[in-house]
């Protein structure tokens, strides 16, 4: 839920093409985040804050690719009898619904389900760069995830369908992140890895045929690609309502930026934002 | 005669300085000690952290005063643990890295006595509230 008063649709796109790793983050990050351990987890919250960020990768829209901007972080998490909705503004993969099914004493299962949101429509396109091209709606993915928790250390594996019946693609991702708590700054690191199916990235970022006889871009069939992503960043809190974050994120964007819908392509991805949220 | 006379009037004058110089010093400490509240105070009174259950940290400062002079032990009530202790003094200052999971509340008690004259707390409140996570559980059947 990220707002920047210019170029907006820059910086979604950044964040939900490039960035995609983040998106997968997120089911770790309420976790991380809330410095949670394998005894305890994080009841209902919801925080709304400001924040600053800055960050360069790949680009549908420009040919930079390198934007700045504020933004209005938005998270939340509300559990109820082993329901629980997860929001996190910060990625892409806004809002996670699932149900905790089962519990062990290291490892915790979850039924989720998420939404990608729009790839090109007409409403993000106001220069007309993709016009002629089909409309790319959001997927609905279901699966499951396994989370596991060892010391500080948590794991988290999950594979995850559409079942819209749009892209029908799949994605499956395995992450390790682990917490520190050096006196009351509470420190993050995330390493992954993503796989994506060929059918999820040929729906989002493929140009058929019939596209590039209306278009300029070339035809393009969208591979399976696999990718890592990291975060490190801190959280301290100010007071009972208020916390304060840092967050800096890195990964590849290997074969989904071979697509020519890509304004500009780069390998590699790099952010930093900051923020101040206040804890309801 | 007259260098005497003058030589001599000058020194009643300045003991009678001196002496009004310290009287009014005694009575100047003394009205501020007897100003200050009696009482153990500590500063800041609450320690953050992020979450329910994590150790906060805090570097604390305890301030003590007691109109008599004696023997007294700044003593922590969850631990059990005397901190320090001063002897034949009516005020004390004492620096503490507190580290704890929860409130923890301190007293000024004389020493080798069971007698408790003033209290302190340290709130330790927290971010995000935790709940125990469930196990060993099936929740679909």
């Amino acid at each position: 839920m990220l707002f920047s008063p210019f170029k907006k649709q820059v910086f979604v796109t950044i964040l939900s093409i490039a960035f995609s790793s983040a998106a997968y983050s997120a089911d770790i990050a309420r976790e991380l985040r809330t410095n949670a351990d394998k005894n305890s987890s994080p009841e209902n919250f919801f925080e709304i804050g400001v924040g600053a960020s800055m960050g360069v990768g790949s680009s549908l829209y420009d040919e930079d690719a390198k934007e700045a901007g504020f933004h209005i972080p938005i998270s939340g998490s509300y559990n109820w009898n082993g329901f629980f909705i997860d929001v996190f503004g910060e990625t892409s993969e806004e809002v996670v619904v699932g149900y905790n099914a089962y519990n062990q004493d290291n490892w915790s299962y979850d039924v989720v389900m998420g939404a990608t949101g729009n790839g090109i429509t007409q409403d993000n396109d106001e220069d007309g760069r993709f016009e002629g091209l089909n409309k790319r709606e959001g997927s609905f993915f279901l699966g499951g995830r396994a989370t596991g928790y060892y010391g500080d250390n948590i794991i988290q594996l999950s594979l995850k369908h559409d079942v819209s019946g749009r892209s029908q693609g799949t994605v499956a991702s395995a992450l390790l992140g682990r917490n520190w708590q050096v006196r009351n700054w509470n420190f993050h690191g995330l390493v992954g890895m993503t796989f994506t199916d060929a059918k999820h990235a040929d729906y989002f970022l493929g140009v058929t045929e019939e596209e590039a006889d209306r278009t300029n871009f070339e035809a393009f069939d969208g591979k399976a690609s696999l990718n890592f992503n990291s975060s490190i960043g801190v959280t301290y809190p100010i007071s009972e309502n208020w916390i304060y974050r840092a967050t800096v994120y890195a990964g590849s964007g290997f074969g989904k930026n071979d697509s020519p819908l890509f304004a500009k392509r780069r390998n590699f991805y790099s952010a930093i934002s900051t923020s101040i949220s206040y804890v309801f | 005669m007259i260098l005497t006379k003058q030589n001599k009037k000058p020194m009643p004058s300045l003991c009678y300085l001196i002496l009004m110089a310290l009287t009014l010093t005694h009575y100047a400490h003394s009205a501020e000690t007897e100003s200050l509240p009696e009482g153990l105070f500590v500063k800041p009174e609450r320690c953050v952290a992020l979450r329910q259950g994590q150790i906060c940290y805090q570097e604390v400062t305890f301030n003590w005063w007691q109109l008599q002079k004696g023997n007294y032990c700044l003593f922590n009530l969850s631990t059990k643990q005397t901190l320090k202790c001063w002897k034949n003094s009516n005020q004390g200052i004492f620096h503490l890295d507190f580290q704890s999971t929860q409130s923890t509340d301190f007293i000024l008690r004389a020493q080798d006595q069971d007698i408790e004259f003033s209290k302190a707390r340290i709130t330790v409140s927290w971010v995000f509230k935790s709940s125990k996570r469930p196990k060993s559980s099936w929740k679909l059947f």
